[in-house]
């Protein structure tokens, strides 16, 4: 049987005890450690909340009523109506450069007169 | 070729001899011309009395044609060419000096080159505008 030493982590950068197979298979104590150890490594321990912590005071101004008349007014005219393609396209078309445009319409009529000669 | 191979074959394929597409029902000029319908309409309702007509010519060129009677039942004719170079989309009109067109007047002519593309793809040519697939095609992407 292998006397390799088990461990489910890197011994060098921790203080934990390996294991043989023979230790483990007949020694009770060095099972339970190891066993233990592995479910630490599995479930780590949950972080510790300080419980005596004062529970901070209610703030009433944080839980100001939704003015529904702003909030709707507040919302872009266009978010509010079905946007055509056409209006998409212009929004597109706002933000590209010159060179962008000219590129972008060359490419369509390239398209056009392609189509037109599979037709 | 002769003049009775000629009108021979003009009479089997439906098309003047010498065209593009010499197999196809419809020329490449009738295909302009059912083209250039659709992009009559690309910039709103037509003022009554005018005939606007907005088409490809080909790869470089574009046209936009437009003829109406004023009051005066004076007919006016206005013929616009726009030309697609590598650096910019220069305007040529009838008696102005040539321009390179920029801010929203290119913008417009690139939107309506793109929604010139999209019609008449699906319209016309009954292809997809994304994929140039056939509409038919199962496949054919949505746009």
């Amino acid at each position: 049987m292998s006397e390799k030493p088990m461990s489910l982590i890197d011994d060098k950068k921790s203080n934990q005890v390996t294991y043989s197979a023979d230790q483990i298979i007949n020694n009770h104590e060095a099972q339970r450690a190891f066993f233990e150890q592995a479910e630490r490594q599995i479930a780590p321990e949950p972080p510790k909340f300080d419980l005596y912590e004062e529970p901070k005071a209610f703030d009433s101004d944080m839980m100001t009523e939704i003015d529904t008349a702003t909030y709707v007014a507040e919302v872009p005219a266009y978010a509010k109506e079905p946007v055509s393609h056409r209006e998409i396209l212009e929004r597109a078309y706002r933000s590209m450069d010159t060179l962008e445009l000219v590129a972008d319409a060359r490419m369509c009529t390239k398209a056009i007169v392609v189509t037109r000669h599979l037709y | 070729m002769s003049d009775i191979l000629k009108k021979t074959l003009s009479l089997l394929t439906g098309s003047p001899v010498g065209s593009k597409r010499p197999l196809k029902k419809l020329s490449e000029r009738e295909l302009i011309e059912l083209e250039a319908e659709i992009g009559g309409t690309l910039f709103g309702q037509i003022p009554s009395g005018h005939h606007r007509e907005f088409f490809c010519l080909d790869e470089h060129t574009w046209v936009w044609h437009e003829e109406w009677i004023d009051a005066d039942n004076q007919r006016h004719v206005s013929s616009t060419r726009y030309e697609i170079h590598d650096n910019g989309i220069l305007k040529a009109q009838d008696g102005k000096v040539y321009k390179f067109i920029e801010g929203d007047e290119l913008r417009n002519l690139t939107l309506a080159i793109r929604l010139y593309y999209e019609a008449v793809a699906r319209g016309i040519y009954k292809r997809d505008p994304l994929s140039g697939k056939l509409l038919t095609d199962p496949t054919t992407a949505t746009m």
